[in-house]
């Protein structure tokens, strides 16, 4: 193998499934190819040097082989493992929630760094306990749903507070850099919270088993 | 294993799992931010600006 079979791509582990007895299969959401898996062979192993790097939220850069049908990991770089969420559980859920989100909007071969910018950044808000986590969670869901085309605008008949219709606004068109800078009173993250669902419910056609979980425990 | 019970967890989503990965069946240490309300003046909607949170482009 030659080194131009080796691609290094910069992304975050979005799943990570447990294959024979030592290996595992994790998607990961890159910057430069999308959507992609890969196989890291021993990463189950006790000391094993991708065992950390191929767990869910380990962000950085990966290191792969390119095979005819599949990569391959062999080393990783990782930047940020979100720590803090590991230490929060309801933290973590909502984690697992934009995790599934992420699985079932981006592809292969599709240009994704809108959306790896904007799980990275929501990631970083509910690490960072200077947001609300049901605040970060509505945000991602109307600018992930934004990024993939199908905002349909505010309707007369959501009947919003004038702050809620202006906040919608802000998420729709501030970039994902700059998106996690503001707060809302009580009733305005109720009314974002129905306009986000109702959304959600319109526009995506599958259920998210980390928000059945994460609804319990909200 | 601490990275295979957090693959666990990440897979069945169940709080027993969570509590295997932490190794105690104490569910205080896992704080919950759930619930807390910022409220910034009398503006609904407001920018903040914060010195604390600063967003950083991806690499």
């Amino acid at each position: 193998m030659g080194t131009q079979d080796f691609v290094i791509l910069t992304g975050m582990i979005i799943k990570a499934e447990p294959l024979g007895e030592y290996d595992r299969r994790v998607v990961i959401l890159t910057k430069e190819r999308g959507k992609i898996s890969a196989f890291a062979k021993g990463s189950r192993r006790p000391g094993n040097r991708l065992m950390a790097p191929t767990s869910p939220f380990s962000f950085g850069q990966f290191k792969l082989y390119a095979g005819r049908s599949s990569y391959n990991m062999l080393d990783a770089d990782i930047s940020n493992y979100f720590e803090e969420l590991r230490q929060d559980y309801s933290g973590a859920y909502y984690g697992m929630y934009f995790l599934e989100i992420c699985d079932y909007y981006t592809r292969e071969n599709n240009d994704e760094t809108g959306m790896l910018k904007l799980l990275y950044q929501s990631l970083r808000a509910l690490a960072s306990q200077s947001f609300e986590n049901r605040l970060v969670r509505y945000v991602f869901e109307i600018k992930a749903i934004v990024l993939n085309g199908e905002f349909p605008g505010i309707m007369q008949m959501d009947k919003l507070l004038e702050s809620t219709a202006y906040a919608i606004d802000y998420i729709v068109k501030t970039p994902v850099e700059k998106l996690f800078s503001f707060q809302v009173k009580p009733g305005v993250l109720r009314e974002l919270g129905i306009f986000s669902g109702n959304l959600c419910r319109r526009v995506m056609d599958k259920n998210f088993k980390s928000l059945e979980i994460l609804e319990n425990i909200e | 294993m601490h990275e295979d019970g957090w693959s666990r967890f990440m897979q069945t989503g169940q709080v027993h799992d969570y509590l295997a990965y932490k190794g105690h069946p104490d569910m205080e240490k896992a704080e919950s931010k759930a619930g807390e309300i910022h409220e910034h003046g009398d503006a609904g909607f407001r920018n903040t600006d914060r010195d604390d949170y600063k967003s950083r482009t991806l690499g």
